[in-house]
């Protein structure tokens, strides 16, 4: 559900860590990423994303993975 | 206790770092020197403005008096004729800057912008733009004059010439924690805008997880008026499959997508004469609380479930939506829904809180709200209804930042006594010295399992609408005190979550107040909009006993160009009664 995974390996030769800083650390408004101290994206808090993709379009290498697919509170609950 | 604190001055500071606030931003610079933005997230891109794409269209010449009186219209007549007009007056201009600093917005093969109607326009316009770009370039251009930008800080609390909450002086600064490391932040400045965004309860729908509704709740417990809180309630039937919400709603109204229930049956013609007599491919033009509501009868009374019927869509009307709304298209093709082909299951539920300016602070044309040096701007302040979003945040924006700047020229920050600092930045860590007590997941959780369920939310009565209050009340005074932040993340969450609670207090306070049904706001009780008796605003306020004052005024038509054509009163097509 939500954000999956963060592909270190892409990560490695990625110019713009190297240059201004992953790009992908300050993408999320809500703080599911933070950065480790190679300055690579870490999933800390993956229970509070909210599947806005921010993260995966602001990574230049494709090194993210979010799914569309996300817990609705309460809609299961419902009379259908 | 000692410690060390971050303390900074500004001769403005604005919190929420979305459209509003970087207008606010970009203005104030052109007055005041040191203008700091406060950002919980990553300025530009952590609230709704980047997801969206239409603002509101120029006024066209000799076109005035009938944009008005549409926009005033919209409002069912509530909403404060006076922004409106200042709005009317200048959305143009604010244009013209925007596409100055790069924002590209569509374009006619003439060149001219580009104009759509959407959902309730008739005569007023909508020009388009991408969100994304949009936000990108105003991010860059208030960098380019020397905005400082304060990202990852949640602002908690303001601070009051006085010491005191809610205040008999002025605002003198704000204070708050940076979202990583808990340190505590102490901003001097004798302006502060809030432009904070709606409220999420952290449902998950939207991409709204982030918004807490500060400036509302800040502003509220300083003492500010808030008003008709009882329209801030949002609902949404973007929730697909019962498994994505990922936005379109609107869009797919716009472009002949139609409602249908389990039977088969168009869900709007049970219930909306304009459903059937309009085209009736089109359920575009019907309030959104009208639709949730009648979705939610549907389903409640055997009919259900209801979806979105897409199968009339050209081709060209898909690839349409593919660039509108990228990410719920690839969620269908991800899915292996072919939207032309079957049905998409929609679900009605509550959505963000405050997302328009039909609720929010009373403010001035100045944006000055009622206590010296606060000012609010975008869905923060109170409209009444019936503007763009996205048109008020930049107006209002710009206003608040110019006559914010203009405020706090030759006044010098104030600093506070260490003893006042020592209690302020106990008072925000004070979650972390809790070892056990319920986590803020748990406290939301608990949150909406009250607010969420029908009989809550789409459908208010006032048995119903008490207990609501009665748990609010015992969440704020019992649990949320013992709750406990292992971290800054979850201290964060927990500030969030006292401001969520803040907020829904209101709306339910306000909403025992409003004794009729209009736009958002339903009660059994009262099943019509009676502008007889209810075109009036609720202001609520903070009584300084922990609880809070409601004043009840009438819409003041006598200064108002546009007043009422005929007073009705007009039974709500979507009426419902839950058992007792």
């Amino acid at each position: 559900m939500t954000i999956r995974s963060i592909n270190h390996l892409l990560c490695e030769t990625c110019s713009i860590r190297l240059t201004k800083g992953c790009p992908v650390i300050e993408s999320c408004s809500v703080d599911v990423i933070r950065g480790n101290k190679d300055g690579k994206p870490l999933i800390a808090y993956a229970q509070d994303c909210h599947a806005c993709f921010l993260c995966r379009d602001d990574c230049p290498n494709c090194a993210v993975v979010v799914s569309a697919e996300i817990p609705l509170i309460l809609v299961n609950s419902y009379k259908y | 206790m000692t410690r060390n604190y971050i303390s900074k001055e500004a001769d403005i500071l604005i919190v929420g770092g979305g459209l509003a606030g970087l207008w606010a931003a970009i203005r104030a610079r052109d007055f005041a020197k040191k203008v700091i933005v406060a950002e919980k997230g990553k300025v530009a891109s952590s609230g709704v403005s980047i997801f969206c794409h239409t603002t509101f269209a120029p006024v066209p010449p000799g076109q005035y008096e009938p944009y008005l009186k549409e926009q005033v219209e919209r409002s069912n007549y509530l909403c404060d004729q006076g922004l409106v007009e200042v709005f009317l007056r200048e959305i143009g201009g604010r244009l013209n800057d925007m596409i100055s600093w790069g924002v590209e917005f569509e374009r006619n093969p003439d060149g001219s912008l580009k104009t759509e109607a959407v959902r309730g326009q008739k005569v007023t316009r909508s020009a388009l733009y991408t969100g994304r770009q949009m936000m990108m370039k105003m991010r860059e251009e208030a960098l380019r004059r020397g905005v400082e930008f304060e990202e990852r800080v949640m602002i908690t609390d303001l601070i009051t010439s006085d010491g005191m909450l809610p205040t008999n002086g002025e605002i003198v600064g704000a204070v708050g924690l940076n979202t990583r490391t808990a340190d505590f932040i102490i901003y001097h400045s004798p302006s502060v805008v809030l432009s904070t965004g709606a409220m999420s309860t952290k449902t998950n729908i939207l991409y709204t997880n982030g918004l807490s509704g500060d400036g509302h709740a800040m502003a509220f417990r300083a003492g500010a008026e808030i008003l008709n809180m009882e329209q801030a309630c949002g609902q949404t039937f973007g929730v697909w499959n019962r498994k994505f919400a990922t936005g379109g709603q609107q869009q797919f109204l716009m472009n002949n997508a139609r409602i249908v229930n389990r039977l088969g049956e168009r869900v709007m013609e049970r219930y909306s004469a304009q459903a059937k007599v309009n085209n009736p491919e089109f359920d575009g033009h019907i309030e959104f609380g009208d639709i949730c509501r009648a979705m939610a009868i549907e389903n409640m009374e055997g009919r259900g479930p209801c979806y979105f019927d897409l199968r009339g869509w050209s081709q060209e009307n898909v690839d349409k939506m593919k660039k509108i709304l990228p990410t719920t298209m690839a969620a269908f093709e991800d899915s292996g829904i072919d939207v032309r082909k079957q049905l998409i299951e929609s679900t009605p539920t509550t959505a963000t809180y405050c997302a328009s300016h039909q609720a929010g602070l009373r403010i001035t044309s100045k944006c000055e709200t009622t206590i010296p040096g606060l000012f609010a701007a975008g869905v923060t302040a109170f409209v009444g209804g019936g503007l763009s979003p996205q048109g008020f945040c930049t107006v209002s924006g710009y206003r608040s930042g110019e006559y914010a700047a203009k405020r706090a020229m030759g006044k010098i920050p104030r600093q506070l006594e260490k003893e006042q600092m020592d209690n302020l930045s106990e008072k925000a860590l004070a979650w972390m010295k809790n070892k056990s007590g319920p986590a803020p997941d748990s406290l939301y959780n608990s949150l909406n399992t009250l607010t969420v369920p029908y009989e809550v939310s789409f459908f208010k009565q006032e048995k119903r609408i008490k207990n609501t209050l009665k748990e609010l009340e015992r969440l704020e005074k019992e649990e949320l005190p013992q709750a406990s932040a292992t971290d800054a993340h979850e201290l964060i969450k927990l500030h969030e979550f006292r401001n969520a609670l803040t907020i829904l207090k209101l709306i339910f306070t306000s909403a025992l107040e409003r004794k009729e049904s209009r736009f958002g706001h339903y009660r059994e009780e009262y099943p019509y909009r009676d502008d007889l008796n209810w075109l009036k605003w609720i202001v609520a306020k903070n009584d300084s006993n922990g609880g809070t004052s409601i004043k009840i005024e009438p819409v003041p038509f006598g200064n108002y160009p546009v007043k009422p054509e005929k007073v009705v009163k007009i039974p709500s097509s979507t009426q419902y009664k839950f058992k007792p």
